[in-house]
């Protein structure tokens, strides 16, 4: 009985620490393939800028048929990026999610607004403001990061607009 | 990725304080837990904190908080949140304090009146009261407003009131996670219902009623969101990424610059509402105090 009831224990005690180290480890797995991809295809800071997702499209986990993507790799190891998107017609937003897939900030723009962000580590945020003085400075949690723009298509057959207004989305290193 | 104190905070605030936050507020009780315990009080060696009773005046009560030595022609008006209904100088003053010391200069904490005995705009009207009785009391010193989630909000209510007033306009202004929109219209209000770690959208409608009472939510000495934000000095405005009140700082801050304001913004990622008022136990809570200074020194210098 003593026996049973220990390993018993024994087990349930491994499940619980799979589970949590499964719950814990997939989204840096998930996230770190996604960005090698992104990395190898147009590098760090830069915007990669898809087609409009059809049925045979897996780069973004269940991508939305009417919607064009931005998709950039941000790494602030080298020192603080800057993103900027807008003005834009139409519905768009942007979304910049951290090495482990948490979402760390998220906006939905109006047509007329311009975003102007700062990823970067604490200490350089005081001598950044002068230079950028629009910009919202955001703490980035880890080197690694990820943007995600997505901008409304109405009408897939004429995605102009929305195409214009993704090439005026911008990474670029500060310093 | 957030430290693992600020983690496991988040963790307890689920588990105490949002839990028994469900829509409705019990004003007593909210008072009574947040009654400092005395260790929390204790002041550092080096340190000065001094009643002020300003007899004659709206407000009955506020404390001057300085260590030594300071720069003599800076003060702190520090405005403590706690949704309007609770909370004092004693609950902040560890914040109160950092504050002084990163600004180099005394600070001021007001015991402003709170709702729901006192529904809007009670605190503003005792807000602006310290205000010129501080430029009568300290003419050599210019002001910085600063608060944190309520009082940021009216700290930044301040600003346009003491505009309005004619008064000698504050240095700059600092907010933590302000309260600025008690119509509630920020995407965050719903994006954020699960990640905050504090309060739920219920709660905070529950507060808006105590402070609000016949006052329309759009009112802008209780949402500064919708005062006109022209000629505001400097601001300094942080948010969580993952708060309810993420958007009501980041909106005011959009506001600010079409009104041609200085603004400074930053976005701290898993830290709870406030953050830097558990500074002693979150290292984001002493690395976004520590921001403050450089601000304070490059706006006031």
């Amino acid at each position: 009985m003593t026996i049973w009831l220990r390993r018993t224990g024994i087990v349930i005690a491994l499940a619980g620490a799979i589970h949590l180290a499964t719950v814990w480890a997939i989204p840096w797995l998930i996230v770190g393939v996604f960005a090698q991809r992104i990395a190898g295809s147009t590098g760090i800071n830069t915007v990669y800028t898809p087609p409009l997702p059809s049925p045979r499209d897996h780069l973004v986990v269940a991508p939305s048929p009417d919607l064009l993507y931005a998709i950039c790799l941000l790494d602030t190891a080298a020192g603080t990026v800057r993103i900027t998107a807008g003005p834009a017609a139409g519905y768009w937003s942007l979304a910049l999610y951290d090495r482990n897939a948490d979402n760390i900030f998220r906006t939905g723009a109006a047509a007329d607004a311009k975003v102007e962000l700062l990823l970067g580590r604490a200490a350089s945020a005081g001598t950044l403001a002068a230079r950028f003085p629009a910009a919202t400075y955001i703490q980035a949690p880890h080197e690694t990061a990820i943007l995600l723009g997505r901008f409304l298509v109405a009408d897939r057959a004429r995605p102009e607009a929305a195409i214009a207004a993704r090439a005026t989305v911008r990474c670029e290193k500060t310093e | 990725m957030a430290s693992w104190q600020s983690t496991l905070f988040c963790l307890m605030l689920r588990w105490t304080m949002k839990r028994r936050a469900r829509g409705t507020i019990d004003v007593a009780a909210a008072r009574a837990h947040f009654t400092p315990r005395r260790g929390v009080l204790k002041v550092p060696s080096g340190w000065q904190v001094r009643p002020l009773m300003a007899a004659g005046l709206a407000f009955d009560h506020a404390e001057r908080i300085e260590g030594a030595p300071m720069r003599g022609d800076l003060a702190v008006l520090y405005l403590h949140g706690g949704g309007y209904f609770f909370g004092s100088p004693q609950t902040h003053r560890q914040l109160i304090m950092a504050m002084a010391r990163e600004a180099d200069a005394p600070a001021f904490a007001l015991d402003y009146r709170l709702a729901p005995e006192h529904p809007c705009p009670a605190a503003l009207e005792d807000a602006l009261a310290a205000y010129r009785w501080l430029r009568l009391s300290e003419p050599a010193r210019r002001i910085v407003l600063a608060g944190d989630s309520a009082g940021g909000g009216l700290a930044l209510a301040l600003a346009c009131a003491v505009r309005d007033a004619g008064l000698p306009p504050p240095a700059a202004v600092v907010a933590f996670s302000p309260w600025t929109d008690m119509a509630m219209t920020g995407p965050s209000i719903t994006a954020n219902a699960e990640s905050c770690a504090m309060f739920t959208p219920e709660a905070l409608r529950a507060a808006t009623r105590l402070f609000l009472a016949a006052l329309p939510a759009t009112d802008p000495r209780a949402s500064p969101l919708y005062a006109d934000l022209t000629g505001l000095p400097p601001l300094l405005i942080f948010a969580g990424a993952d708060e309810l009140l993420r958007d009501d700082a980041l909106m005011l801050a959009d506001k600010a610059r079409r009104h041609g304001i200085a603004v400074e913004t930053h976005v701290v990622a898993g830290v709870p509402h406030v953050w830097p008022l558990f500074a002693r136990l979150l290292p984001e809570g002493r690395a976004s105090v520590a921001e403050v200074g450089r601000f304070l020194a490059r706006v006031t210098r």
